[in-house]
């Protein structure tokens, strides 16, 4: 994370009284892109900076032809850059590698030489809201003609890191409001959430995720309460990191005057996989839904194709997290998961009936389902699948 | 009348007390940063 | 002006002047702060247990005793001062001071894990600046100097360097700078970070507070030192150094590794030029020599003891009689090339018996003891200028 470096603690102390001071919307404006582009800058280097660069270019010119085709071509770039530099290895090195390891070799060698280390920063980010602008403004969608508000919308600096990933239609609108009357209140607002956040993310998860690095390596000597226990302290550690970090993005931008989306709605108190999905990382599971879901098909075209599509579209969710096939397998386990909440009253007959109604009835039921389902995937998110399978049974066996 | 403006001084009260706080705990947070999240282990020598 | 708009004023102004005020506390805390009845930095108040004592820490822990016409004998160096092997009670430093009585004052800032000009090489480094009469023992590895940048102790620097504490040193500063250079990406970026959190440290005193604060009334982060008991405040986590096992438990463990690092320790450092006969790799013998310029000011190299650290017997009884040979060998070569420095130089510990070693390297109590003397006597003929 960006926000807790003694470099940020500089920017933010600059950045942020020059923005206050500054009353002119223009000035604000241009004040505003270029502590966003410092900060792009810094954080991300300059083999971070030219890929987004030109995409951002692409994606510009693109979109303001409102040629569908041009729209087209540069969602593709866009899907190109991502799966080059995030999912090569992933590809190289596991995929082909069940099928041809003597090719995979070849390509992995290939790749180490002509990728950077890491892909550029916040890459993932970045492409989803290129596509989004992209794919609305194929669509019908006015383009953004100002390269200045543009820029601003692409290297957003409170949400560049990990999100919340922004509609740019919310974005333009919000904009001039921002540059032009910035409230008291707003400011007060937002520190207080910038606050919390670092309570969350600085206080709290970063102190569970040196006491969980410690106790994964004796999990297998723990007892079974304390393996459950661990379980919780995994699923707490990563909704108070990355709704703390969240917090922390939205308070910034409310600092200066503009909403974003929010991200996280209590996800634990769902009581159904559907309705956790709609209360964790909300923007990037609305831009699933939109984006991947409903292109698909959604549940336009009968329930086979319905489950297919949701497990298609979760199945990439979780390849965004990242190019490797635990993540692919969370996104799975989330997708199936989907499928049998969607399909088992139907499939069950009557005693599916009977089910849920039960679980309708005594919501508590569905939520620590729901709770236990959710936290069991956690093990797919942060382990390789054989030590995840192992941790699960542990758990399932209670021994 | 009286009792709305206690509610508002108390009100107020509260907001500076907070804003001491998150003042003290963004002295605080300049600490922290520095602390590796991942601890040191010492090797013997 | 409405009541949410004075709110949000009274607010955002009370931020600042909450952190003010924590500045102002801060600022005491660095003249004051420090651990009660310290001995040694322990892994209680250690970066094991992600206490980063500030060097105000380091400073207010050396005057502490200090009265003019008493000549402080500062304590550097790594885990072997620091007396892993010896209990608290029982740890060579307060025999060294009983030997030298008075007169001197011992300070034992040595930490686990620390290269020879790191940590207490610095404090006593800042002492002379100031004019006080200072002596730093610290050892080492015969041919390890290291970088005062770039390890866990790395921070120390930073923060002497912004509270102005260090007696201007180019060669430090351009090895340093070469080194940097040369490091990855996230290495620079590690050791600007630490560049600016000393350098914010120097004006808004954080670490002081905080630390004494994580000290005396509660820590904040969970460790695996402390674990379940890491919210309490590191003043009630003792000092749990033991001393050496019994005799017949100790060298046991790990023989075949630890003897095979007996054999290697002098490997790379010579090579053969006949039976029993040696000469020493001098490139490494220049690299140290640089080392050695760059880290120690001349101010500091003129009033520092080194120690060049000998194996247990236990494993040098072991060795063959080439490499014996080539170890005494690189141990007199490497005592010169700090010598040729302007450092006093000795090794220790090659008439120590078994029962004076805790494991290859570590002394017992009764290691410590004979260290001490041998110590309180180079201290006494140590004349700087």
């Amino acid at each position: 994370m960006i926000f807790n470096t003694y470099a940020f603690a500089l920017f933010a102390a600059v950045f942020f009284p020059g923005y206050w001071l500054i009353h002119s919307p223009s000035l604000r404006a241009w004040w505003l892109l270029g502590g966003c582009a410092v900060f792009h800058g810094h954080f991300a280097g300059p083999a971070g900076v030219l890929p987004i660069a030109a995409l951002a270019l692409i994606t510009y010119a693109c979109a303001l032809s409102r040629i569908r085709v041009l729209c087209y071509a540069a969602i593709t770039a866009c899907g190109v850059a991502l799966v080059c530099f995030k999912y090569t290895h992933f590809l190289s090195g596991e995929i082909l590698a069940s099928v041809a390891p003597a090719l995979s070799a070849q390509a992995s060698a290939l790749s180490v030489s002509w990728l950077p280390d890491a892909p550029p920063l916040a890459l993932s980010f970045f492409t989803f809201e290129f596509v989004h602008y992209l794919m609305d403004v194929a669509g019908g969608g006015a383009p953004i003609r100002s390269p200045k508000t543009f820029a601003l919308f692409a290297i957003y600096f409170p949400s560049l890191v990990a999100g919340p990933i922004k509609r740019y239609q919310d974005f333009t609108a919000a904009l001039p409001r921002a540059l032009t009357r910035l409230e008291l209140t707003q400011v007060a607002a937002g520190a207080q959430r910038v606050a919390l956040g670092f309570f969350k993310k600085i206080l709290l998860a970063d102190n569970l995720t040196v006491a969980l690095g410690y106790y994964e390596k004796v999990f297998f000597n723990l007892s079974s309460p304390q393996a459950w226990l661990f379980l919780a302290a995994l699923s707490t550690r990563i909704l108070l990191d990355f709704s703390g970090y969240t917090d922390i993005a939205l308070g910034l931008s409310q600092m200066l005057g503009l909403r974003l989306p929010e991200n996280f709605n209590y996800p634990y108190a769902a009581t159904g996989l559907r309705d956790f999905w709609a209360r964790w990382h909300i923007s990037l599971s609305s831009w699933i839904r939109d984006y991947i879901y409903i292109p698909l098909g959604g549940n336009r075209h009968g329930p086979l194709r319905r489950c297919s599509n949701l497990v298609i579209a979760f199945t990439l969710c979780g390849l965004w997290h990242g190019g490797a096939g635990h993540f692919m397998l969370w996104g799975l386990w989330h997708g199936v998961g989907l499928v049998v909440q969607a399909t088992y009253r139907d499939a069950l007959g009557s005693l599916g009936t009977r089910i849920g109604s039960g679980l309708d009835r005594f919501s508590v039921l569905s939520w620590l389902l729901t709770l236990v389902f959710v936290a069991l995937g956690w093990l797919l998110f942060f382990y390789p699948v054989e030590h995840a399978w192992s941790m699960a049974l542990k758990l399932i066996s209670f021994r | 009348m009286n009792s709305s403006r206690i509610r508002q001084s108390g009100a107020l009260a509260l907001r500076l007390l907070l804003g001491l706080a998150i003042g003290v705990f963004i002295h605080y947070l300049l600490y922290r940063l520095f602390l590796p999240v991942q601890p040191f282990i010492y090797v013997a020598f | 002006m409405s009541h949410a708009k004075l709110k949000a004023l009274v607010f955002l102004v009370a931020i600042p002047l909450g952190f003010a005020l924590a500045v102002w506390l801060g600022r005491d805390a660095a003249r004051y702060a420090k651990p009660d009845k310290f001995v040694r930095f322990h892994p209680g108040i250690a970066p094991e247990s992600l206490f980063y004592p500030p060097f105000s820490t380091l400073e207010n822990l050396a005057l502490a005793r200090w009265s003019p016409g008493r000549t402080l004998v500062i304590i550097g160096g790594n885990s072997i001062l620091n007396g892993v092997g010896q209990s608290d009670q029982n740890l060579w430093s307060r025999r060294l001071q009983e030997e030298l009585g008075e007169r001197y004052v011992v300070v034992n800032l040595s930490f686990r894990g620390a290269l020879p000009c790191e940590a207490g090489a610095l404090v006593a480094e800042t002492l002379i600046k100031r004019g006080l009469p200072v002596i730093l023992i610290s050892s080492t590895a015969p041919a390890t100097v290291g970088r005062v940048a770039g390890g866990t102790y790395g921070y120390l620097y930073y923060e002497a360097q912004a509270h102005n504490r260090l007696i201007h040193h180019p060669a430090r500063d351009a090895n340093l700078a070469a080194w940097e250079e040369t490091a990855t990406p996230s290495v620079r970026e590690q050791q600007a970070e630490l560049r600016r959190a000393a350098a914010l440290d120097s004006w808004f005193h954080f670490q002081a507070l905080w630390h004494h604060i994580g000290y005396r009334y509660g820590f904040t982060t969970w460790t695996q030192v402390t674990r379940n008991r890491f919210w309490r405040p590191r003043d009630t986590i003792l000092d749990e150094g033991t001393d050496a096992r019994p005799l017949g438990d100790r060298f046991r463990e790990q023989l075949d590794a630890e003897l095979a690092i007996t054999r290697a320790f002098s490997a790379g450092l010579a090579e053969s030029t006949g039976p029993l006969s040696w000469r020493a790799y001098t490139p490494q013998t220049g690299l140290t020599g640089e080392l050695i310029d760059a880290m120690f000011p001349p101010a500091v190299r003129a009033r520092t003891i080194m120690l060049l650290n000998q194996n247990a017997l236990y494993y040098r009884s072991r060795l063959s009689p080439a490499e014996r040979s080539r170890d005494d060998f690189v141990f007199a070569t490497y005592e010169q090339v700090w010598r040729d420095r302007g450092v006093v130089c000795h090794s220790v510990g090659a008439n120590f018996t078994d029962e004076d070693y805790a494991d290859r390297t570590h002394l017992a109590p009764s290691g410590g003891r004979k260290l001490a003397q041998l110590l309180a006597e180079y201290i006494r003929q140590f004349s700087p200028p």
